[in-house]
């Protein structure tokens, strides 16, 4: 199967900082992918050079076999670690502007899950309070029919109870024929959903393993490997 | 797509623009009322009240300030806040080409300096127009365009036309020259105001400095400076045609030169915070 997310020999130089030292990388299609790490290890750099919000400084980064552009925008759905949406837009106003513009979001489901979690529809997002702004970016994400999902820090900011919530949304949108690359640091909470883990620290990935084989070979969780690799 | 981004550009504008002009005309109309009233009954406030008395007044001027204020400001606004910080992440990753987003922006805020220089001059006709209006324009206007045809310069609808079109591009030429300068501050880390700034000066003197260079090469080529042409009456029409499409013409140029650089770096050297 052709990798729908491809780095190769990527690099991403800010000033004298090396965020990304040349990572090579493949994810398929089918697969829950957890991309772990400390803070300021680069997972958010490589997740912005794969939707092109910033440009590598050399090697490249394929989605679908091409450089992000318009194209990869169509089947990659992105949540960014921080609050991009027009704050002075109603839920419903953000509904319709989705709807508007990709082709695959459906914006029945969306609102359905708004409905259900007590989302008001016609309040601005600047009323909302953060965890709820959190929920209706990642329903919006989530209604998509993408072939990537690409999720920065979905649980970073919100109480245990809604990120099961969260974590459960994810599931239950996510097809067999996307790949889902969440990053965090909170491995406890989402490594019961994972079906493949990547380890990166310091701009390099050290590790690249299924979850089955942590468990099985290492005999350990992902949280106890990650605990004994990254350990201070 | 061009289309959809113009739409949601309005929708986002428009919640500043319409309520601002919708508020600076009902003032105009309270100003013109408030005239009437103080003409009819022939009303003096002294002292204090006097001040009070100026209050529709002051008003009216800060809404007109604001009116064409608001123009740039949420021109600048919208396309730094909306391509350049946290909302970016949406813009650019929506599935369209970096030249609808430009295009889009650049279209309405173009639109919004149209209707708010419309706004302005109904508002002036609000404030001072009576039934002998028209005569008096017609009057006016009779007398300057005899004076101007005895000088030499004769104010046709070509001439009209020349003013639009060259006000047209100037317009959209400043936008761009914005457009530059914010897209500048993608090269900044932590200052991308005075980035930004500088930017923005730095093209305008360079936009000078051609301008001038460009007024010596016409000067000597009709062998005559600037100024000893534009006192000569024989030349005011011909001389009126230069100034107006050679700017337009070099407005078209930078312009051009400047859109493609702002589409250069937000395609291929973005860099969002």
């Amino acid at each position: 199967m052709s990798a729908i997310l491809e780095c190769r020999n990527l690099v991403k130089q800010y000033g004298y900082f090396q965020a990304l030292k040349g990572i090579n990388l493949s994810i398929e299609k089918g697969k829950i992918i957890g991309l772990l790490g400390p803070n300021g290890s680069g997972k958010s750099t490589l997740i912005k050079l794969a939707n092109g919000l910033i440009t590598p400084t050399s090697g490249e980064i394929l989605i679908d076999g091409k450089a992000p552009g318009e194209e990869s925008k169509k089947i990659v759905s992105y949540l960014p670690d921080k609050n991009y949406l027009n704050e002075w837009m109603t839920v419903e106003q953000l509904v319709r502007f989705f709807h508007d513009f990709y082709e695959d979001f459906d914006a029945h489901a969306a609102l359905e899950m708004m409905a259900r979690l007590g989302v008001r529809t016609g309040d601005r997002l600047k009323n909302l309070s953060k965890g709820t702004k959190e929920k209706v970016q990642l329903i919006l994400v989530m209604s998509r029919k993408a072939q990537l999902y690409l999720l920065d820090e979905p649980i970073g900011g919100v109480d245990p109870a809604a990120r099961d919530y969260i974590l459960h949304t994810i599931i239950s949108n996510y097809n067999e024929e996307a790949a889902v690359v969440i990053s965090t640091h909170l491995i406890s909470d989402v490594e019961s959903i994972l079906d493949e883990v990547i380890f990166i620290s310091q701009g390099e990935i050290v590790l690249t393993s299924s979850v089955d084989d942590i468990r099985e070979q290492q005999d350990q969780s992902v949280d106890g490997l990650f605990r004994e690799v990254f350990k201070c | 797509m061009l289309k959809k981004l113009i739409h949601h550009e309005f929708i986002a504008t428009g919640r500043i623009f319409l309520p601002l002009c919708g508020a600076f005309l009902v003032m105009s109309i309270l100003l013109r009322v408030y005239t009437e009233i103080q003409n009819a009954w022939s009303i003096k406030l002294p002292g204090w009240l006097g001040v009070i008395g100026a209050i529709p007044t002051i008003l009216y001027v800060l809404l007109f300030i604001a009116v064409l204020a608001a123009t740039v400001i949420v021109a600048i606004l919208r396309f730094y806040k909306n391509l350049m910080s946290e909302e970016g992440y949406l813009m650019f990753t929506l599935p369209v080409k970096v030249h609808q987003l430009m295009n889009s922006k650049l279209i309405v805020a173009t639109v919004w300096s149209i209707v708010s220089g419309l706004v302005c001059i109904l508002s002036i006709f609000i404030l001072v127009v009576t039934p002998d209006t028209f005569s008096t324009i017609d009057y006016w206007w009779n007398i300057i365009y005899t004076s101007a045809a005895q000088q030499g310069l004769y104010l046709t609808g070509w001439l009209a036309f020349e003013l639009v079109v060259s006000t047209l591009i100037g317009v959209v030429g400043s936008l761009i020259m914005i457009y530059a300068a914010i897209a500048a501050t993608n090269f900044s880390g932590n200052h991308k105001v005075l980035m930004g700034i500088g930017a923005y000066v730095a093209i305008n003197i360079v936009l000078q400095t051609i301008t001038s260079i460009a007024m010596t090469i016409v000067g000597v080529a009709f062998n005559q400076t600037f100024s000893e042409m534009l006192l000569d009456s024989r030349n005011y029409m011909g001389f009126l045609d230069l100034i107006i499409w050679g700017s337009c013409a070099m407005t078209v140029v930078t312009s051009v030169l400047l859109y493609w650089g702002t589409h250069w770096v937000l395609k291929h050297k973005l860099n969002l915070n």
